[in-house]
């Protein structure tokens, strides 16, 4: 167990409740009829995809296994204090001291991308 | 407990299926999707490391990653939407306004 219960609440609320609702509203504003037009057709492509995303598999298990990995400095959060303070007490003790510049950011971040995409959408074309 | 490794090789296993799925679908909706598969690979290792390093640094990073990631879906998923009203295709193929 990673004692992360904050993160997986937080990943089931955002992408069943919010992402994967706008892509069902998405999909069902656009109709795709024939699957054919989707097949990529091109093999040589394929094989190259293949073999390129094999590369990139074997490189990031080897670095992922590699021996080297565990020889990092311990933070100061162990499990103890994370399992007696709770890890949602840590996190919001961190996002509104350390890190409430980029908290600020983000949420100027989230407030422009609602506004673009209401934009994006509205605009009419002929 | 799990060790780290095999979540590890789940997280790259998750993220090798998005990079296969950016590179062989052609509908632009399922490429989006991947990409929301990539950027989770991401999050669950940063919260495997953040563990094993006793560090909440990674768990904070995680929670701006999704928000990151939600303003990304919620501004492609209208770029789609308003290119499908023009060009009448889903086909990532079909989206060649930038080329000359």
């Amino acid at each position: 167990m990673l004692n992360a219960e904050f993160v997986a609440v937080i990943q089931v609320l955002v992408y069943a409740g919010a992402i994967m609702v706008l892509f069902l509203f998405v999909l069902m504003l656009l109709s795709s009829k024939d699957s054919e037009q989707y097949v990529n057709k091109w093999s040589v492509g394929k094989i190259l995809a293949g073999l390129l995303s094999l590369g990139i598999f074997i490189q990031i298990a080897g670095l992922f296994t590699a021996n080297e990995l565990q020889l990092g400095s311990k933070g100061e959060y162990p499990l103890e204090v994370v399992e007696e303070v709770g890890s949602i007490t840590l996190i919001g003790r961190l996002l509104f001291t350390d890190y409430i510049l980029s908290f600020e950011i983000i949420a100027i971040l989230l407030l422009v991308a609602v506004i673009g995409a209401v934009v994006i959408a509205k605009r009419r074309f002929q | 407990m799990i060790p780290i490794e095999h979540i590890l090789l789940l997280s790259a296993l998750l993220f090798i299926i998005g990079v296969l799925g950016v590179m062989l679908r052609r509908n632009v909706i399922v490429i989006f999707m991947s990409i929301e598969l990539m950027l989770n690979a991401v999050n669950l290792s940063f919260v495997t490391f953040a563990r094993s390093l006793d560090s909440m640094t990674g768990v904070v990073f995680i929670f701006f990653i999704i928000v990151v990631a939600a303003a990304e879906a919620v501004v492609g998923l209208s770029i789609i939407l308003s290119i499908f009203r023009t060009r009448k295709t889903l086909n990532i193929d079909e989206f060649n306004l930038l080329k000359w």
